[in-house]
């Protein structure tokens, strides 16, 4: 059906309504050549994704753990609060980052 | 002109528009071209709804056919020495307009014309045969969603129809089926796709479900991802199908940040179809940045029609995540190059989202 021109990259930045700010594509082109802009790195490489899932939901399902079995062997009167709160407290948060990074770990991203 | 290609800049010239109905492009020459002295120009044009299909409406048994008409001679707004045209058909014609010709089985050559003058015009007519489909994207609609954890996630959505000579009268699977070559040639019933090299996750969908009749090999040689889909039916002439396509970037390929100021990124993405030689009537891309990006600004390559923002709200978000939609109309394989955003984030802020 059609035949094709190849392709240009624009350079002239002049008479510009319709580029918001003119950041010159052949600009990022230099940019990185110039070693000025470099590819982005996460903060955590996604092949460690699962490594940290994995040691993360278990030590949340240990303190997890724990705090059931505090609950279950000690009598009312002799719980103390603060460590049920610090306990189930640290355990929602390791469960929590460990469901985040498993979920990064099966190709959902957020 | 040497390898080198120049985009015509477009001219509003009133009097020539009224007078002969053209368009004016400048074209700025690489050197100067001395008197007497005499410099070669290659000038491609593309064109779409050219060819119309006549007769409009065709059986399941019968072959399509399509006129068009055009004029032989060059059409400039300076005068030509001496012209030819040639119109390369795939068989010989049913019909050509007979002045000036001279048919060599597929090959129609018009002229050699003498000492035209500038803007000379005549109307030609070829009819002939032509049994492929017309796939046209009646719209398509591209989200990218960048997340700052190392992927940009793309779905596409399209909505395709066949523009061929329509279909009349009986469609049953006795005539048509995959047995038979001799019926329904001009039915869409495949498309080939190029996908990034480092796509990963790539599907293919629609409202029903997931389509099977896909095939996807990552190629080396041609550094992208070849990609063929099967409709879940195949599309007779005037027929249409809606589908999604869906992949993944590993974000290192196409985000950059800033050594000096780590909090600026560039974002770059390619801004035309995966699908090569179709066009597509309406193609709007949104590009949802991470929940904080501030001071975002764009550029591309070409103009664009119409450009929004508005908050896209997906996991974790408070106020929403920052989207631009950009529109562009009839897109064709010219619009096959790249685009940037650029950004400013704090990269702590992601933070918050496993902790959450």
């Amino acid at each position: 059906s059609f035949f094709f021109s190849s392709r240009r990259r624009h350079t002239r930045c002049s008479g510009v309504s319709w580029a918001r700010r003119c950041v010159q594509e052949t600009d990022l082109k230099e940019l990185i050549k110039s070693n000025k802009v470099v590819p982005y790195q996460a903060p955590v490489a996604s092949e460690e994704f699962e490594s940290w899932a994995l040691i993360l939901l278990f030590i949340g399902f240990c303190l997890m753990m724990w705090f059931f079995i505090y609950q279950i062997t000690y009598r009312k009167v002799e719980r103390y609060l603060i460590k049920e709160l610090t306990i189930g407290l640290l355990s929602a948060l390791f469960l929590g980052s460990g469901t985040f990074f498993f979920l990064l770990s099966v190709g959902l991203y957020m | 002109m040497g390898n080198k290609d120049i985009v015509p800049v477009r001219i509003q010239d009133n009097s020539v528009q009224a007078q002969y109905n053209a368009t004016i492009y400048k074209v700025d020459l690489t050197h100067y071209v001395e008197s007497n002295q005499e410099e070669q120009l290659i000038i491609t044009e593309t064109y779409f709804n050219r060819m119309s299909a006549l007769p409009k409406k065709i059986t399941i048994f019968e072959d399509q056919n399509v006129e068009i008409y055009d004029n032989p001679h060059f059409f400039s707004p300076y005068p030509t020495e001496k012209s030819q045209t040639t119109y390369k058909l795939a068989s010989s014609p049913i019909f050509y307009t007979e002045e000036d010709a001279t048919a060599k089985g597929g090959n129609i050559e018009y002229g050699p014309y003498r000492n035209d003058g500038a803007f000379t015009r005549s109307k030609i007519r070829l009819h002939f045969e032509n049994t492929r489909p017309f796939p046209v994207f009646k719209n398509v609609t591209r989200v990218i969603e960048v997340s700052h954890w190392g992927n940009i996630a793309i779905e596409d959505f399209y909505k395709l129809a066949n523009e061929g000579a329509e279909l009349t009268g009986e469609y049953n699977k006795v005539d048509f089926n995959k047995y038979t070559q001799h019926t329904g040639k001009n039915s869409l019933k495949n498309l080939k796709a190029k996908l990034p090299y480092n796509s990963w996750g790539v599907y293919y969908k629609d409202e029903v479900g997931n389509i099977s009749t896909s095939r996807a090999f990552r190629d080396s040689a041609s550094n992208s991802v070849d990609m063929t889909i099967e409709p879940r039916f195949a599309l007779l002439g005037g027929w249409k199908s809606n589908f999604y396509i869906g992949y993944n970037l590993p974000a290192k390929y196409t985000l950059f940040v800033e050594k000096a100021d780590p909090t600026n990124y560039y974002l770059r993405q390619n801004s035309g179809l995966i699908f090569k030689g179709i066009m597509a009537e309406e193609f709007t891309i949104k590009v949802i940045l991470p929940e904080g990006a501030t001071e975002i600004n764009y550029q591309f390559p070409f103009p664009l029609n119409e450009v929004s923002e508005e908050k896209s709200f997906s996991y974790f978000d408070f106020e929403g995540r920052p989207t631009f939609v950009f529109k562009i109309k009839n897109v064709v394989d010219y619009h096959d190059q790249t685009f940037t955003v650029n950004y400013k984030f704090s990269q702590n802020s992601i933070i918050r989202e496993p902790l959450m």
